[in-house]
């Protein structure tokens, strides 16, 4: 025997991995080119008629497309691994996407939404908690959705669920009340940004503060404008940075109750919790500030990180299952759509209250 | 002869999606910058 079997082994188990994952994402490519091709035929026709029809981004398509997929016939097996992926695509759009930000943007920027994320984190965390003994949800259930709703939905739940010993039922309830809240958010967002006639930085910072699912945060901003977009990927990038020091939070809160192991190294365990991709778009973004790519180079590395994201939105959709919501119960639905409507509400409060700091 | 693989060489850790999300983007902004992808459209 001899490394190099080891290294044919490793290749080969690389290579049916890629062979298992091709066909789900070349479904998230069919949907999300689906989208964009009839965007712009709605804009081509729009032109050639003389018609000032509005412009529906190609993000709405494609989740919709995935959507009905989703809830209707439901994705085939084949197809559900290489779905899956679309969080990667997400991370990857993210990190690419760190070529639009100049690093005083982003230390702007982020400052301003670090002074809103951390107003509301403390909102979030104190409403769901008042919601859920109101409604007398389990008490982990109720930190678990305090968790999703102040941070970053599921990776902070599932960063959560092992850190206080909550149960997987408790942790599948938190994930499906948010992702299904996440997705209602997607179509009502817009429609009250229009009537508040809001501005691209204003709505993507809302987007980016209220819908709690980075992808469909991120999402919600690319169906306003691309700037809206960036600035909602801001905003909500800033809240994933502090999801390990809320989870620390609540995993000390259940140990001193003897329901969850005590934490010994806290530095170690925020490392282990901080969000690596935030790194690496940090890093990409430090690279472009210092000038080392040329304008034709940046505006590749934009449109590879506008794949990213097409491939990310088609997945949304075709991840969103409503059935399960119903399976879920009524209890944690009423409690988290009442938790995040208020949540909607105070974020839009706090937006309009820095929109003087905010770029026009 | 070489030497038997050991078992950390086998079970090496699976990476995060962090980390795959950082390593792909830096052989696609290297790809970019060395001139071996083409323009990429939108």
């Amino acid at each position: 025997m001899s490394f190099a079997t080891t290294a044919d082994d490793a290749s080969s188990t690389f290579g049916r991995r890629l062979i298992e994952l091709a066909p789900g994402i070349a479904l998230l490519l069919a949907i999300g080119y689906s989208g964009k091709l009839i965007e712009q035929t709605i804009a081509a026709y729009g032109k050639a008629n003389h018609l000032a029809l509005p412009n529906i981004e190609y993000v709405l398509w494609a989740i919709v497309i995935g959507l009905i997929i989703a809830n209707t016939v439901g994705v085939p097996k084949i197809f559900r691994a290489g779905v899956a992926t679309y969080e990667f695509w997400l991370k990857l759009g993210i990190v690419l996407l760190g070529v639009r930000f100049l690093l005083g943007d982003v230390l702007k920027l982020g400052g301003i939404s670090l002074v809103a994320v951390a107003l509301e984190l403390t909102i979030s965390i104190v409403l769901m908690t008042w919601l859920g003994n109101a409604f007398r949800l389990t008490p982990k259930l109720t930190s678990l959705l305090a968790i999703g709703s102040s941070i970053c939905g599921v990776s902070a739940i599932i960063a959560a669920k092992g850190a206080i010993n909550a149960k997987d039922e408790e942790a599948s309830y938190a994930i499906a009340a948010i992702l299904a809240l996440g997705a209602i958010g997607l179509f009502v967002f817009p429609v009250i940004g229009h009537l508040l006639a809001m501005s691209d930085h204003a709505y993507g910072l809302w987007a980016g503060l209220a819908i709690d699912n980075t992808a469909e945060a991120t999402a919600a901003g690319n169906l306003w404008s691309e700037q809206a977009g960036k600035i909602a990927v801001l905003a909500k990038t800033t809240r994933n940075a502090t999801i390990g020091f809320v989870v620390l939070g609540y995993a000390i809160y259940w140990a001193t109750r003897g329901e969850a192991e005590t934490i010994e190294h806290k530095g170690a365990f925020l490392w282990q919790k901080f969000p690596k991709f935030v790194l690496g778009f940090l890093i990409v973004s430090l690279l472009a500030t210092l000038g080392a790519f040329t304008k034709e180079q940046t505006a590749d590395i934009a449109n590879l990180s506008r794949w990213a994201f097409l491939l990310t939105f088609a997945g949304v959709g075709l991840s969103t299952d409503f059935g399960e919501m119903r399976k879920q119960g009524l209890y944690p639905f009423i409690v988290g759509a009442a938790g995040e409507i208020g949540i909607a509400v105070l974020t839009l409060g706090i937006v309009l209250a820095v929109q003087p700091w905010l770029p026009t | 002869m070489s030497a038997p693989p050991t078992d950390r060489a086998i079970r090496r850790p699976r990476l995060s999606l962090d980390t795959w999300a950082i390593i792909a983007a830096s052989a696609l902004v290297l790809a970019i910058v060395v001139g071996t992808l083409p323009r990429v459209p939108w």
